[in-house]
């Protein structure tokens, strides 16, 4: 005797989910990580900013950059591999 | 079946129709660019252009057929696609006119249903097909980018607070630029895929292909180059609506409502929820409003546009009867060109009714004609580089 299977949901409700947990998580985070770039780039280019300030900053622009970019990369790797 | 001279009319009209969902479209990804002038509106418009002519190319999985799990897929013959497609093309006309930003997806699915039940009944529409694949995400789409996009723009603007407006000005700009890049390369993939499921269904459908070939080169190209110069002649009007008319955007919030655009459809294309590109943008860009500090929305706007979502499904699906039944009046083939030529006729009325309040990349940006005065007051306070 089978055990007889589920009647598929009419609405996707695990792919919904998904893409609720991701929309949230990524398109809330990446902008708060490009805002907190922006900032930095601010401090870094103040006229009277030391040299530590600076050096802080500019890291810290980079690495948001850097995960922006791979983000990118990232997206352009989904519409390619769908 | 074959019938060579409407199928050529199904190529035809299916490349028009990539061709309206082109410039239908063109909105979803530069609207929020040309508003807050990241770009000037041509740049935008042929930076979208050349991009959606990548994205037809840069994936050519064309897996499943527009009408895939929508209709009954032994019952389609090829005068139930050109009703489809002239229903769609109807529909994508007649919102363009009125600048609504409806779903050109909504418009083919809802002409070919209608065409279908026109052919074969209510029994041939896989009416749960319809609720899990297009109503129910319909909903969602706009909710989850409305949502995200708030929340985005708010955290935004408060952690630029302090920012030095030029800086920020200038970085919110290249984001833009970056995102309006992205939403054009998948609207390029999804959308050009979706007139290729289309010709292909119909070479399918006329013995032509058989039903596991694969897509002929020659259809990705002309698919490609359709829907990038439909996305080159810039649906000005709709680009007004999204830019202007739901909200004032700053760089801030038009890179909020980009990136969650982008976020959305990636992911929805990802998990295999077919969410509408249009759906997802203008809920962004509402969500962008609702953001800002005075959560300044022309919810009456944003409630019209919701009203022809609605009615976009059962609207296409009459045009679409109406053009079955104007082929089995007249016959397959005459049919064909007469409803064809009833088309080309309507879209001519449709342009000329345009020219008298003509929207161009000039004054796509002017201030939005209707006085609102809660919103201009709500409003003043901003300026552009918050």
């Amino acid at each position: 005797m089978t055990t007889p299977t589920p009647p598929t949901p009419l609405i996707n409700w695990h792919a919904l989910g998904q893409v609720l947990g991701t929309s949230v998580a990524f398109g809330i985070g990446l902008v708060v990580i490009f805002s907190v770039g922006v900032f930095s780039l601010s401090l870094y280019r103040r006229p009277n900013a030391t040299t530590v300030v600076r050096s802080a900053n500019a890291a810290v622009v980079a690495l948001m950059t850097l995960i922006i970019a791979g983000s990118v990369y990232w997206g352009f790797y989904l519409i390619v591999h769908k | 079946m074959h019938n060579s001279f409407v199928l050529t009319f199904v190529v035809l009209i299916a490349i028009g129709f990539d061709f309206t969902n082109g410039f239908h479209d063109t909105a979803n990804a530069v609207a929020p660019t040309v508003a807050t002038g990241a770009l000037k509106p041509r740049t935008a418009v042929i930076l979208a252009s050349v991009l959606n002519l990548v994205g037809a190319f840069l994936s050519l999985k064309v897996a499943a057929t527009i009408a895939s799990g929508i209709v009954s897929q032994t019952s389609i013959i090829l005068p139930v696609i050109v009703g489809g497609l002239i229903g769609a093309i109807a529909w994508n006309v007649t919102t363009w006119y009125f600048g609504i930003p409806s779903s050109s997806s909504h418009a083919l699915i809802g002409g070919v249903v209608g065409a279908m039940m026109a052919h074969a009944g209510g029994s041939a529409v896989l009416w749960s097909g319809i609720v899990g694949k297009v109503l129910s995400p319909a909903i969602a789409a706009p909710i989850i980018a409305l949502s995200v996009a708030a929340v985005a723009t708010t955290l935004a603007r408060h952690l630029t607070a302090r920012t030095d407006p030029a800086t920020k000005s200038f970085a919110m700009r290249i984001g833009q630029i970056g995102s309006t890049s992205l939403l054009s390369i998948a609207h390029g993939t999804n959308d050009a895929q979706k007139t290729m499921g289309v010709i292909t269904l119909a070479l399918i459908a006329n013995g032509t292909l058989n039903a596991d070939g694969a897509t002929p080169k020659w259809v990705v190209v002309v698919c490609a180059v359709s829907i990038a110069a439909g996305t080159l002649i810039g649906g000005w009007r709709i680009i007004r609506t999204m830019g202007q008319g739901f909200t004032k955007l700053s760089p801030t919030q038009g890179f909020a409502a980009q990136m969650t655009s982008s976020v959305v459809i990636l992911s929805a294309s990802h998990f295999g929820m077919p969410l509408s590109t249009t759906h997802v943008a203008t809920g962004s860009i509402l969500g962008s409003g609702v953001g800002t500090k005075k959560r300044t929305v022309r919810w009456k706007l944003a409630r019209d546009v919701a009203m022809a979502w609605v009615i976009t499904l059962p609207a296409a699906g009459i045009c679409g009867a109406l053009a079955f039944y104007g082929q089995r009046l007249f016959g397959a083939s005459p049919g064909a060109v007469i409803m064809s030529l009833l088309l080309v006729a309507y879209c001519g009325f449709i342009f000329r009714l345009s020219r008298k309040n003509k929207i161009t990349a000039a004054n796509v940006n002017d201030k939005w004609g209707e006085h609102d005065e809660a919103f201009e007051k709500s409003t003043e306070t901003l300026t552009t580089g918050v």
